[in-house]
């Protein structure tokens, strides 16, 4: 898991910005919690932390923290301690480290020293185990546990990426987002009772403006990369800077940053500034990241010209979160992260939303991760590989954990992407 | 030929093991009833697991059968677009859809109280677009949530509301209220007699290997030719030999096939008990028949008709443990499939409870739906009940 050599400078001057941004945040928060006895709440990613952003209580999302234990490399220990509990390793990884430090309780270890009691926990359950975890959480911490059940599509629309930003009362369908938006009201409702802070409709209709917004500069960003070449910022690069803005969506920081990002960007486009000088091969990166190994995502740069220049984290900012509204901004918040799942990992809307990136960005192929033990994150994979194979661009499988390093093989894995570009892409302009 | 098994159950049992042997038959046969209801120009609707309001169904004047995988069968063309982390019973299905084995039923109810039926239904809608030479019947989508709440309750009386739109369109008439209370008022009854047939296998007059495919035989025939051979059984109860073996009880994974109870049955216990969505659970309420009967049968497949989605899981342990002292069960096995990640979830708090009580048990985990291995379950099940011994 080498890093390939790199001046510090390298880096967009924003990347190093986020990094601080999400670091001095957690530790900002956790110290307000534990000196001032400060409301926070743990959230699962696709739920709607805006309501709590709105009444300035802070959100730490299960995934986003799970990402971060695993690149510091403790995803091993707490999948050990999770085996010895009694919970087999079939068992969802990505959604289940963080509750794994809570447990353990072990300030030392546990990455900015783990996570406070929280006033309550909130997921939204698409799956069949999230609210196993949650309640079990919820349990351990002694705090409320709010579900959010999840109504399912009953036909899923053509080119949902084009119509998800303004036609999403006819893509999502009335009687869910009616529901959803119930759900919503209730979760402020019981967000209100327990912070006893009063949710503000006027500041809620703002941030979903900013959101907005920043989903504009994602998408300006986005088509900047699409068309540059050599590709002008590497993937992780784009995922830090994209990320920590969608986790502090609705804040004026996070259009701001995405501002300078995308400054960045341009300026390294306008200079001809690429992250691999020697671009042969253009590369999508599928499915979820490689969170303990992000440096993966560079390590065919040097030896074959292959640059990861896309994945999902790219501009689901700009294509999924985006909710344009004229009326209650609460039915666009329920619109945001009511098919999310969908988008993301089923067919066909997967496939969709990535055969257009395929063609925007000029990719060459893509690697696919298909994650063991986090079936919900894998579903869809084989049709969306006959689907893109389908329109000519080869697909390798890489079958891996998300966040359970235990499970990479870090040669193996390199042998199968070099002798994918090797056999099976033709370098850009052959 | 309803009415001809109607009469053969009437005329022909005399005794609990004659009923038994059709029920045991038409658990093994288990779409005979529907095709024939097909061939004689009957409507059928197919469904899966027990979340689905089979009232309605037969209020709409169809034949309701639920649809099942086969571990016999291979599952080639499946395979093709299904990952093989799916479900076995799921990768079965779908395999069987799309070669026109279900072919028989005019719609097909896909309930969504799991994310493997969910997928199961996203996949076929998007395998008629890969295979359109490849002809199934049309689906639909029960969108039924199970978490606790007004909100919810709402949210799933639309959606009985929506499926008997449905009904009364495939069936091009529309159906009464009269009709959904005599549908439930039916389906009671029978849950009610299967709640009596089952006491007997409390008492080991009936094993845990019967009982299952008693309860899974009323999915696959008509509710009054079924509940005629319950009544059958327990007129003739008299006549039913104690059972002996150790007392357990089986936890986790549904199970749509009798060879694992056979096989404990075959290692000197008895199944007693057993809680999973294709047990005894399943017909342990009643829908209640007064007031609004899309209010009742909301109630009931909302808060009654167990999934994988019922929680809090609190509760669900909490009735677990019920049964378990309810019917003196000596020892658990917990089953789970070999993709489960779910059960699994619950597991360590489900051990302590039984701990606590000093109630032995095993854990199979991973148990392969196509090829499981019967050596290593018959080792596990004759260590407990020799720890039980």
């Amino acid at each position: 898991m080498s890093e390939p050599p790199r001046k510090p400078d390298d880096r967009l001057a924003s990347t190093r910005l986020a990094n601080e941004h999400q670091r001095e945040w957690f530790l900002d928060f956790r110290r307000r919690v534990m000196k001032n006895d400060d409301p926070y709440v743990i959230a699962g990613a696709v739920s709607p932390h805006e309501i709590f952003h709105t009444m300035k209580i802070p959100v730490v999302t299960t995934q986003w923290y799970s990402a971060i234990i695993a690149a510091k490399q403790l995803s091993p220990y707490y999948f050990n301690m999770m085996d010895r509990l009694g919970w087999h390793d079939g068992l969802a990884r990505y959604s289940s480290l963080p509750f794994m430090t809570t447990l353990d309780n072990d300030a030392e270890r546990a990455p900015y020293g783990g996570l406070p009691k929280p006033m309550m926990m909130i997921d939204r359950v698409r799956g069949d185990f999230g609210q196993r975890i949650s309640e079990q959480w919820a349990r351990a911490y002694d705090v409320p546990d709010f579900i959010i059940d999840c109504s399912s599509s009953t036909r899923l629309l053509d080119r949902w990426h084009e119509r998800a930003q303004h036609d999403w009362e006819e893509l999502y369908e009335t009687h869910r987002l009616d529901f959803q938006v119930e759900q919503l009201q209730n979760l402020i409702g019981t967000a209100e009772k327990l912070s006893g802070r009063t949710f503000d409709r006027a500041e809620f209709a703002e941030q979903m403006r900013r959101i907005n917004e920043a989903g504009e500069v994602v998408a300006a960003a986005r088509d900047l990369i699409a068309r540059t070449r050599p590709c002008p910022v590497p993937l992780t690069e784009q995922l830090n800077n994209v990320m920590a803005a969608t986790w502090s969506r609705g804040s004026q920081w996070a259009v701001d940053h995405l501002k300078q990002y995308k400054d960045e960007v341009q300026a390294r486009a306008d200079k001809g500034i690429g992250a691999c000088a020697n671009e042969r091969y253009r590369l999508l990166w599928l499915n979820n990241g490689l969170w303990f190994n992000t440096s993966f995502y560079r390590a065919f740069e040097q030896s074959h010209g292959a640059v990861f220049v896309w994945s999902m984290y790219t501009n689901f900012f700009s294509d999924g979160y985006r909710k344009y509204f004229s009326g209650d901004p609460l039915r666009a918040l329920a619109a945001r992260h009511i098919s999310m799942n969908e988008q993301l990992h089923l067919p066909p809307w997967m496939a969709d939303w990535i055969i257009q990136q395929a063609r925007d960005f000029g990719a060459d192929g893509a690697v696919m991760l298909v994650p063991e033990a986090d079936r919900m994150s894998a579903y869809g994979t084989r049709f969306a590989k006959l689907a893109l194979e389908k329109a000519g661009i080869p697909v390798l499988e890489l079958h891996t954990g998300i966040v359970d390093a235990r499970l990479w093989d870090n040669e193996k894995m390199t042998r199968q992407v070099a002798g994918f570009i090797e056999e099976k892409l033709k370098p850009q302009g052959a | 030929l309803v009415l001809l098994f109607v009469n053969r159950a009437r005329i022909r049992h005399n005794s609990p093991m004659a009923a038994l042997d059709d029920l045991r038959r038409h658990y093994r046969e288990r779409e005979q009833a529907a095709r024939a209801e097909n061939d004689s120009g009957g409507k059928v609707i197919g469904y899966f697991s027990n979340n689905v309001p089979v009232e309605l169904i037969r209020a709409a004047g169809f034949f309701p059968v639920r649809l099942t995988g086969d571990p016999r069968e291979t599952t080639e063309t499946g395979d093709r677009y299904m990952e093989e982390f799916h479900d076995g019973d799921i990768r079965s299905i779908f395999d069987r859809t799309l070669r026109g084995h279900f072919n028989f039923c005019d719609l097909i109810v896909v309930p969504r109280t799991s994310e493997s039926f969910l997928q199961l239904y996203y996949y076929l809608l998007e395998a008629r677009h890969w295979e359109p030479a490849r002809k199934f019947p049309e689906l639909y989508l029960f969108d039924l949530l199970q978490g606790p709440g007004e909100t919810i309750a709402r949210y799933d009386r639309g959606r009985l509301r929506d499926l008997r739109r449905t009904l009364d369109r495939v069936a091009g008439r529309t159906m009464n209220d009269a009709a959904v209370r005599t549908a439930i008022a039916s389906v009671n009854e029978n849950r009610a007699l299967l709640d009596q047939v089952n006491q007997l296998r409390r008492r080991a007059l009936l094993s845990g290997t019967d009982m299952l495919r008693v309860y899974g035989a009323a999915s696959f025939v008509a509710t009054d030719v079924h509940s005629a051979w319950l009544r059958e059984i327990l007129t003739g109860a008299n006549a039913l030999h104690a059972i002996p073996g150790a007392r357990l009880m089986l936890k986790g994974s549904p199970h749509e096939d009798d060879g694992f109870y056979q096989l404990i049955e075959s290692c000197g216990a008895i199944l007693v008990a057993d809680d999973h969505t294709s047990g005894e659970r399943a017909f342990e309420h009643r829908v209640a028949n007064s007031g609004d009967a899309i209010a009742a049968l909301t109630e009931h497949y909302h808060h009654h008709s167990l999934s994988p989605r019922s929680y809090p899981q609190a509760e669900q342990d909490r009735r677990f443990i019920e049964l378990v002292e309810q019917a003196r069960v000596r020892g658990v096995i917990f089953f789970h499939d070999e993709w489960d990640d779910v059960l699994g979830w619950d597991f360590p708090d489900q051990k302590k409870l039984l701990d606590a009580r000093g109630i032995p048990s095993v854990f199979l985990k991973k148990q392969s739906y196509r090829a499981p291995d019967r050596a290593a379950q018959r080792d596990a099940v004759q260590g407990l009940v020799e720890s039980i011994a």
